[in-house]
Formats: structure tokens, sequence, C-alpha cells
């Protein structure tokens, strides 16, 4: 190939172009840089990657950084072409920054994301536990219990008084940010101390022996995964291991979560259900008095690429363009958030199979298999929705909130971000 | 409630999801004669695909008199009145009639190219948000607060802030002020000034008073006998600090000698300050603060000329891969991927012991801004990507070295060692390849799609139907033509990526 005369065609279709590119033509060509990889146009892949190079900045407009970041994760998953004798060496990885327990509870409040979904949450726990002198919670979530103190300081004022709290978490939690420098176990004591402070009986537990995870790098992702599902299933939603205890109200709280759990059929046996749906009818059998339920609203466990690529770019620009709001462009906290979810974006486009392990699904799809699977839902109460309405007051005025059947849903300028739900088994025995 | 009123307070029963709440004067407002081109676009990712996409001009999203008379050009403020103005032209019954039978779906778009909500797949769902918007985002700031000299460019936004600034204060023990009593509860139950209290609880004489503390502004502290050592327990959220003119207080004090010549008047410098020293972890090891802070300090300011020289250069693609693929060339990839961190970073290579690794890959930096190239010459350039085999930059340009330990990532997701199905991996890629090492890999890199099977252009995404015969040049020309108008480069950013995102797989092993 030379040089090219289409050269003037291009210089004609730029004529009295001024400024950036928009979303719209970014995500054109990622679609393009995807559909290219698909059909193995390595050319016009790396012609798109070169001028998506020149647009994107990890420090520049919402546009750009999201840009960056959808990139970085369409060259990881061209690189992953063939391993190299690199990836047997863990450390050259540069690794994420782990966060204190301090700034993590800063981190969480940055946006309303988690906390819209711990509020709604929080507020259908204390409703569904009242009359009852017992609590346990049974925590599954990725924000290593920023959620409970607010729950505390609220049961604290209980006007008949605290209700003793028991709150377990796994040994084992997915691989993803946000990440602490400390053990499950020493945010366990802190929020000891804390439930201490306020008068509250406490008691914390790590459930479950790690899943042996062997050092050797023989072991495929697909054993690995499995060790992990079934730590989660066998280990983890025990009622022995729980120690559950028959006056007491169990709480079952999934804050991103859920997501992790592998959808595909179950193999070994011919049933049609998924590993997730045993898993939550597992949860079922526990007969819990409430299982809380937050996650993204947005439809990424597709097998398609270019799919998964416009809608991720069409979701995740939301929290790029929250931040932008009101923090700087080389604001730390922001590049920090951010990075963490071009982590989630790296493994949504750049990996298949058993090793992309963020499948979300969308609210009113997960509302379904919930309804699917024996549950019902709890709708949320006035109380609960004006707290929450209180909350987001208090940030951004582009946040706000929308009922959608079951879900309350979160919003920022009137696009779906976060759902809440709250449910109970059919045939819940009180 | 003083919150934008299609946001907080309006509920909306609707299924339809990404639908903005309606207006709650319940307006369904009419057009106005003076809008800019309407252009209605079925896109994927885009909520309502049947909503008009309307775009009006600066001028008439800036305007209040958004109501205007088709007949007399007279604005009015609202529909009603409107509508009781146009009674009074005596027009025939049928043209009395708003002309908008069709209950269409109306979403808005910012006239601002380089606005996000340019895009019809992030439009508004209603006028007053656009408006608001644009005024917010695009218009000039007019309204401040006395208190704290915020400024805002919408009245209601101003009105809303100077309601609640400096009304409710929540302060911690380790001196963090919270403007959130939710955010302050959170942080309150982790902070390390509590944890040191529960240490010393035998002697609880000062801690009677802990509702006292919630509920109002506290102007006292609960006595500790010693500093905390947290180390980076204040990482000050915007919203902790409700005015500026509240510095952060850092309790390391004398420890911390940049903390005193720092006037923590800015909010972003004494943010990054602290989270830099903060990933050192909650060890107390303060007394490498005071030299380590004051040098991570200079070089914040300090501008990183080196990350220039970075994309300006041009190695050849066979040899990073060369020496990615054999061992022995191990380190001169690992010295080029150091370089790049060290320049882009403000943890230079002296730091990485104090910070360790985790600090090493901040990208916490200015770019040195690159050349700027006219959009032309860029796409120019990059047509010639895949005519020219030795214009390899592309991927190193990219930080390519970063990717390929990304790779090592796959190590994140799984906890252990690699895919060793590495034909399931060229199927994920949608490529026929077989794994044979690193030739393969750099014929991939070098565009000589021969390996590939037939050349054809990927374009039937746009429905342009290009002959095969097109090439991948062609194809790219018809991919800049299709997207025409609206494509444009800003070639202003950094461009190479100062470390990757990669994450240690320690949560893994935690919990022992």
């Amino acid at each position: 190939m030379r040089e090219s005369p289409q050269s003037s065609i291009l210089s004609g279709a730029l004529k009295g172009c001024l400024g950036s590119l928009d979303g719209a033509c970014i995500e054109k060509l990622l679609l393009h840089c995807a559909s290219a990889l698909e059909s193995n146009d390595v050319t016009l892949a790396q012609q798109v990657m070169w001028v998506l190079n020149n647009v994107a900045s990890p420090v520049g407009d919402p546009n750009q950084r999201l840009t960056s970041w959808f990139l970085k994760a369409l060259i990881s998953r061209v690189s992953r072409v063939c391993p190299t004798p690199m990836n047997l060496n863990g450390n050259s990885s540069p690794q994420r920054r782990l966060m204190t327990v301090t700034e993590l509870a800063g981190y969480v409040d940055l946006i309303p994301w988690h906390r819209f979904g711990f509020c709604a949450s929080n507020s259908a726990i204390f409703k569904a536990i009242q009359g009852y002198n017992k609590v346990h919670i049974l925590d599954l979530s990725i924000t290593h219990c920023m959620q409970w103190p607010t729950l505390i300081d609220t049961l604290a004022k209980r006007p008949e008084g605290p209700p003793s709290v028991r709150i377990s978490v796994p040994s084992w939690r997915p691989p993803v940010p946000p990440l602490l420098n400390v053990s499950s176990e020493e945010v366990g004591q802190r929020l000891g101390n804390f439930a201490k402070f306020k008068d509250v009986p406490f008691e914390f537990n790590v459930i479950g022996e790690q899943p042996t995870v062997p050092s050797s790098p023989c072991i495929s992702t697909l054993e690995c995964s499995s060790l992990q599902y079934d730590f989660l299933l066998n280990q983890v939603l025990n009622p022995s291991t729980l120690k559950l205890e028959d006056d007491e109200a169990l709480v079952i709280n999934c804050q991103n979560w859920l997501r992790y759990l592998p959808d595909e059929q179950n193999n070994g046996a011919s049933q049609e259900i998924s590993c997730r749906d045993i898993f939550l009818n597992r949860i079922k059998d526990l007969n819990p008095c409430i299982i809380t339920v937050v996650d993204e609203d947005s439809e990424l466990d597709v097998s398609n690429l270019t799919s998964r690529i416009t809608t991720c770019f069409n979701y995740l620009w939301i929290p790029f363009d929250a931040l932008e709001t009101f923090l700087s462009k080389d604001n730390s906290q922001r590049i920090e958030y951010e990075a963490d979810i071009g982590h989630k974006i790296e493994n949504i486009i750049a990996f298949e199979g058993t090793q992309r392990i963020e499948r979300l699904e969308s609210g009113t799809k997960f509302s379904q298999r919930m309804r699917n699977n024996g549950f019902f839902s709890v709708p949320f109460c006035e109380e609960t929705i004006s707290e929450v309405k209180f909350l987001l007051d208090e940030h951004a005025s582009g946040w706000g909130m929308k009922k959608e059947d079951d879900m309350l849903v979160l919003t920022w300028k009137g696009h779906n971000s976060v759902y809440a739900t709250a449910w109970v088994p059919c045939g819940f025995d009180d | 409630m003083p919150a934008d009123m299609d946001n907080s307070s309006v509920m909306n029963d609707s299924t339809a999801s990404g639908d903005a709440s309606a207006s709650s004067s319940g307006n369904q407002a009419a057009a106005p004669p003076t809008s800019s081109a309407k252009k209605k676009r079925n896109l994927p990712g885009m909520p309502d695909p049947d909503a008009e996409v309307i775009a009006l001009s600066p001028k008439t999203l800036l305007a209040t008199n958004r109501f205007v008379c088709e007949i007399c050009n007279k604005g009015f403020q609202r529909d009603q009145n409107l509508q009781l103005h146009r009674r009074g032209h005596n027009l025939p019954w049928k043209l009395r009639q708003r002309s908008s039978k069709e209950v269409k779906k109306r979403v808005y778009v910012c006239p601002e190219l380089t606005c996000v909500h340019h895009d019809p797949s992030r439009a508004l769902g209603d006028l007053t948000g656009i408006k608001k918007h644009f005024c917010r985002k695009h218009g000039e700031k007019k309204w401040k607060c006395d208190k704290c000299s915020k400024k805002y460019a919408v009245q209601s936004d101003w009105k809303a802030h100077s309601k609640i600034c400096g009304t409710r204060e929540y302060k911690c023990d380790c001196g963090t002020l919270f403007s959130r009593r939710d955010s302050f509860i959170t942080h309150r139950a982790f902070c390390d000034a509590l944890a040191e209290e529960s240490a010393k609880a035998q002697t609880v004489e000062a801690l009677p008073a802990p509702t006292a503390d919630d509920e109002e502004p506290k102007l006292q502290t609960l006595a500790s006998s010693s500093p905390p050592p947290s180390v980076a327990a204040q990482p000050p959220p915007p919203a902790a600090l409700a005015s500026s003119a509240l510095p952060v207080q850092n309790p390391e004090g004398p420890e911390n000698p940049t903390q005193s010549p720092a006037p923590p008047q800015i909010l972003e410098e004494t943010s990054v300050v602290t989270s830099l020293t903060g990933s050192c972890g909650s060890s107390s090891s303060s007394s490498s603060h005071g030299s380590t802070s004051s040098s991570v300090f200079a070089s914040l300011f300090a501008s990183s000329t080196t990350s220039g020289s970075l994309q300006s250069q041009t190695p050849e693609f066979t040899d990073l891969f060369r020496a990615v693929a054999r061992p022995e060339n191990a380190s001169e990839v690992v010295a080029s991927s150091s370089t790049e961190p060290i320049s882009l970073c403000l943890a230079t290579s002296h730091g990485s012991s104090i910070f360790g690794t985790a600090g090493q890959e901040r990208r916490q930096y200015a770019p040195a801004p690159q050349p700027a190239m006219s959009a032309t010459a860029l796409l120019q350039k990059a047509a010639q990507i895949g005519a020219a085999a030795t214009n390899a930059s592309l991927l190193r340009g990219f930080g390519i070295v970063s990717s390929a330990s990304a790779s090592s990532g796959q190590q994140e997701w799984s906890g252990r060692g690699i895919e060793s199905d590495s034909a399931s991996l060229a199927a994920g890629l949608g490529l026929g390849l077989p794994c044979d090492g690193g030739s393969s890999l750099k014929e991939l890199m070098l565009g000589t799609p021969s390996v590939f099977g037939p050349k054809h252009t990927t374009l039937d995404l746009l429905g342009l139907g290009m002959a095969a015969g097109g090439g991948p040049s062609g194809g790219f020309s018809a991919l800049m033509t299709s997207i025409g108008g609206g494509l444009d480069v800003a070639a202003a950013a950094a461009a190479s990526f100062g470390g990757s995102g990669e994450y240690s797989g320690k949560d893994m092993g935690r919990g022992s």
C-alpha cells in the first residue's frame, strides 16, 4: 500500500470541523475498532486506535477520559492474542493503590453512586426487622462494610432500644476495586468499636475457610472460578457455618455482588438453571426476612463485543460526567475513582469466558429473575423514599430518583444509573 | 424543596428506562419556532429510539421567553400565557388548537459541540433540564454565595446552596469536617480517632455525650492523649469542606513540615498531598513523610517535560515484541516500562522504596501537551499507518508495555496463572491465529493482514456496503467520510497511559 489518494478525501471530510470529538463519534470509532478486531481487519483497527489515541486522555474532559479507558481495554484485548513469558511474572503489572478505611469512607461518598443503595437498603432493612431483638446480616458486597455505620447509628436510636447486631462477610471477595489495605477482620473490629460507642451489641464474623487457591499457575481460570463458586455456595450459604438462629432476623445484603456469579448453565447437570439461580435458591432456603439487592442498571452480560462496548460507553459516561461537575481534572480522588471504573471496562471488553467476571444484568431483567426464582418484591415505603430524596438533595443537582416497578432507580440527568430492590422469599416463615 | 425540579423532587412511574421525569408543572413545552435543526436518530444505547431529538440554539436556551406567538412573535414565559394571548388574534377554530397532536416524546441535546450532552444518546428529557444544563455548564456564573464565594449560573442552584451553606457542620475527632451526616457517620466509624479511644476505653469520662456530638455542630473535641498516627485520615471529599475558608486540619502537625508552607486554600492540593502520604497505608512511619512529601510536592508542580519525549520516540515495534517475547530481554522492557511512569507520575524512581509499588503508577500528573496536530494531518497519518510497515509506533505510544503486562492481569481475574487454552484466547479475539509466540503478534501489530485471509472492509455497521476491493485504508476514509461533520480530533492531550489499572490479587488471599 502506498500513499493513498484518499488523503484528499480525508481532508475534505474534515474541513470545517472544530473542537473535539463528541460522544457519538467516539462511540462509532470504538465500535469500528471492535468490529475491525472481530473481523481481523487489523489495519483498520490500528488506524482507528491511532485516532482514538490522540483524543484520549485520562486527565482531559469526561469524554477523553472515558475514551482513554476504553482504548486501553481494547489494546488489552488485542495484546491478549498470545500469552507471553511476561505473564508469569505477576510483579510486572503495576498495582492499584490500596486505600485506607477512612479513604474508602470518603470514596464511597464522592458521588451518591454507592450511598444511594446504602440508604435505600438500610431503610428497607430497618423496617423489615422491626420487632426483632436480634439481627444477623450476611453482607455480600464489594465496599467493605461501608454501608453499616449509618444502619448501626439508626438502630442505636430505635425507640425500643437497639437489637443485637451480627454481621457476617465471606472470607473471599471478587478481585475488584475498591481495594483496602487492611483485612476484613480489621474492618470488623473498627465497626465493632463504633457499635460499642453507640451501645449496640455487636458481633462480626468472617465466614468460611479461604478457597484454597494453589500457588501453581497451572490451574485454569475455569477451575478457579468454580472453586470460588463452590466456596460461596457450600461454605457461605450454609446454615451451620452461618450459625443461624431461630429468633434472629436474617438479612442478606447483595451490593454489586450478584453480577459476579456466572450465569451459564451449570455444567454436569441437565437442568436449565444457572449458577446464579442456584445461588438465589440457596439464599431462599436460608429463609431470610429480607434480601436487599443493589446493582448498576445496565445490561452488560452479552456475548457480542460491539454491543458490550456500546452499552458500556453509553452507561459509564454517567459517573465520569458526575465527577466532572465538582472535581478538577487532576484531582487524585477523581482519577482513582475513574481508574476503578476503567478496571471494570477492561474486564468487560478485554476478557471472555470465565475471565470476564463482570456479568451485570439490568435491573428489569434481574427483577424478573427474582420473581422466577420465587421471591416477592418488597416495595419501598414513603419514608424510605423521602430519606433517599433528602440524601440526593445534598448532592449535586443532577442526581435524581425514580420508581420503576419494584425498583428505586438513581438517575443522573434523567439517565438510569443504580437500582435498589428488596425481596422476600415467597412463603417466608416469620 | 430547593432542588432542581426535574430531578429529585419528581417521581415518575413510567417504565421507560432512562426517561427523564417530566417537569413538575406538567408543561409540555412547544418547540419555539427559532429552533435549529431537528434531527431524528435511532441510536444504540438510546433509551427511547423513537424520541425526537431536538437541538435548540444557545439563544433559545438562554431565553426566558421560550413560548413565542407565531403570529406576532411576542414571547411568553409560560405556555398558558401564550395560549391566552393567541386567543386575542381571533384565529379560525382549527388554527387555535396546538399543532402538537402527536404526543411524541422529545429529548433535547446541547448545542455546544464539545459537551457530553451534544450526543443524542446523552440527551436530556425535558426542556427545563437542558436549559438549566446549558446555563450551568456553558453559561456565565452570575450568582455568588456571600458566605463562601461559590458561584452559580442558575439562580435556583444558588438559592439552594445559600440555604445550606454553613448551616450544618459535623466535625470528627480527627479534625475533618463534613457537611453531610451520613458521610460523617461513616467516616467516624472507621476513623483512627475512634479506634484510639476504644483502646483507651477505660477512661470513659469524655464519652458521655456521643449523641450530642452528632446532632449539633461540634465545637469541642474529645480528649485524645496523642495525635492519631493516621497518615491518611483525611482525604477531604469536596463536600467535607463546606466553605473553602475552613482548611482541613492535618493532625500530623509538627511531624509533617510540608503542611505549614502549603496553605490549604486550594482543595485539590491538599487532597493530593494527603492521599499521597496515605499511600503508605496506615502505618505510622511519619518520619519518612516529611522529606518524601516535600519532594513529591515539588514534583507536583514541576512540569514533567519528559513525557513529551516519550511520545516523540518511535522505537520499532519489532524490538518491543522481541523483547517481550524473550525473557532475557525482560530487563530492557522493564526499564522502558518504568521510564514511562516515572516521567508521568509524581513518585519518581527514588520514591518507589518509600511508597512501595502501590504508589508507583499514580496518574497525578499534568501531561506535557503534544504539539497540536490538525485533524487533517492526523487522519492522513492514520491512513498511512497501514501503508508504511515501519510506522509502528502505535501501540508503543499507547504504552504497550503496560498492556503487555496487562495480559498478566489475566492472573488477577483468575487469581492464578494464564489461560492455558490459547486457542480460546485467539478465538475470543476473533482471530483464527495459531498461537506461536512473538512473530505472529508482530505481524498483527505491523498490519500485514495476509495472515488473516481475504481483505475486506468492516463497515457494514454503517450500512455503507463497501466493496471488498476497497482495502483497509479505503475503509478508513469511508469511515471518516461517514462520520463527516461531527468528527474532529483534538490532539492536545497526552496520549500515553501512565500505568494501567491493574490490581493485585491481594483480596483473594486475604481473610485468614
